[in-house]
């Protein structure tokens, strides 16, 4: 059982690490941060 | 010879024909969506109109788009993907931020200028495409030309278009704010195809997809209702009180979602650089609804009716330019490196992700569960509930027009789904 849940946090990190690494994941992060400032100044 | 090389790019990209049909379905129904809200006359606040809109494009996902693919293949498809669930949260969020933006940009500058403005989103496409997915690389002269022909030309048909809708050019004191709302929906409808790709890159089924992205949606939108209008005081709580206009609010939701749908398969099977360009000639079916439904153009002179004329046809040219625009081998073993990048970072079967991308079933069929059917009948009935109580409000609706356009909207609907049917089992 323990051993099942550690590999299932390792997936998980794994996964995590992957997404956070990925220089494509920050292009629409940064768009969607300069759209809701945007909104916040015109609203 | 001339044949020949079209056989080539054919068997290059079997779907693309496919892709094309979505993507001019997809112009049908977004170009819908907006004639429901037209009868919403009240003045709520953007971020109320925005948020009933949005709660109306999440119950509808839950009406027949169920159907198609039961709960039981959407959940197991995520969950062999999970890395997609913050990309997909990712895209409703900006669509959500998008959408509340445009209703910003045509309080400020109107719709003729605005419209125009953020349908550069497909230039943005365009960059994105090329620059993170490969695309268009090794496409040969003339394909990029035809693409880029076609691109250039549907924005500068909607430019005429936006223009003919044009009557009082008068100053809006809040012009710069407009134009900057406007601009930033543009960027944002842009790259919010980044996520899309990369979703079906993996190999993701766009009713998995927009399973998740519906829930970014909703959840951006109370976000930023909650915070930027006042919280419980917003006018969006007046809204949901109303229940005779909230329904023509849900029913923009519900044509737009299938739009919507048509859309994502559009981007899968064209990649976003020809997906965007074809969605976007919902301008078109936009002024069709405008000025044949509502007589929006009844006092228009010559020089607007001009516009209407060049610009619609131009459109069509620029469609059909991209419309032929198949990519070839060359193009497709590019896109086929971007895949294999997908597969190694997030550690993905590359033949499986392949089979998927060109439209083949991976996760053999499954039975649809009794709760499909309790979802289906639980979200129609939100739907009828709210039906009950609509009123149309007092405007001047030419219902020979309504049928005709309704109809136009039912064969898209018909051709689209047949096609995907028989040729992917909505894969």
């Amino acid at each position: 059982m323990r051993k099942l849940m550690n590999e299932r946090q390792t997936t998980r990190s794994s996964i995590v690490r992957a997404v956070f690494t990925d220089i494509q994941f920050w292009v629409p992060v940064l768009v969607l941060a300069c759209g809701i400032l945007l909104l916040a100044l015109i609203h | 010879m001339a044949s020949s090389q079209k056989t080539a790019a054919a068997a290059a990209n079997p779907q693309h024909m496919l892709g094309v049909l979505c993507g001019l379905a997809a112009g049908a129904w977004l170009g819908a969506a907006e004639a429901p809200t037209k009868l919403v006359t009240a003045g709520f606040s953007p971020f109320a109109i925005s948020l009933c809109m949005v709660a109306g494009v999440f119950a509808a996902r839950w009406t027949f788009p169920t159907l198609m693919k039961g709960t039981d293949f959407v959940f197991s498809d995520i969950a062999s993907k999970p890395h997609l669930i913050v990309w997909a949260l990712l895209a409703g969020a900006l669509w959500a931020v998008a959408n509340t933006l445009t209703v910003f940009a045509i309080r400020d500058v109107g719709l003729a200028t605005a419209f125009p403005l953020w349908n550069t989103n497909s230039l943005i496409g365009l960059l994105w495409g090329c620059l993170l997915f490969r695309e268009m690389r090794g496409a040969g002269a003339r394909t990029t030309s035809k693409v880029i022909f076609g691109t250039l030309a549907i924005i500068a048909a909607a430019i005429m278009l936006g223009f003919s809708t044009l009557h009082d050019p008068g100053a809006s004191p809040h012009a710069v704010r407009g134009l900057a709302a406007a601009a930033g929906a543009s960027l944002m409808w842009g790259t919010m195809y980044v996520p899309y790709r990369k979703a079906y890159l993996s190999g993701m089924n766009p009713l998995s997809f927009v399973t998740i992205f519906t829930f970014g949606e909703l959840g951006t939108m109370l976000a930023l209702t909650w915070f930027f209008d006042g919280g419980a005081h917003s006018s969006a709580m007046q809204l949901i009180h109303s229940r005779q206009v909230l329904f023509w609010l849900f029913l923009g939701g519900f044509v737009w979602v299938i739009g919507d749908l048509f859309q994502q398969f559009a981007t899968k099977y064209l990649g976003i650089s020809r997906g965007i360009p074809l969605s976007n000639t919902n301008q078109l079916w936009g002024l069709a609804w405008g000025a044949l439904v509502f007589g929006e153009l009844a006092g228009a002179d010559k020089l607007h009716l001009g516009l209407v004329a060049g610009g619609s046809l131009l459109m069509i040219f620029g469609a059909l330019a991209i419309s032929t625009a198949s990519a070839g081998a060359n193009e497709m073993s590019r896109r086929d490196e971007a895949l294999q990048r997908e597969c190694d970072r997030y550690g993905l079967d590359y033949q499986e992700a392949l089979k998927a991308q060109n439209g083949g079933e991976t996760k053999g069929p499954r039975a649809r569960r009794w709760w499909d059917w309790v979802i289906v009948t639980a979200a129609v009935g939100l739907f009828a509930w709210l039906a009950a109580d609509a009123v149309v409000p007092p405007l001047a609706m030419n219902w020979g027009w309504v049928a005709v356009l309704c109809a136009i909207l039912l064969v898209a609907l018909a051709a689209g789904c047949w096609a995907l049917w028989t040729r992917t089992r909505f894969s």
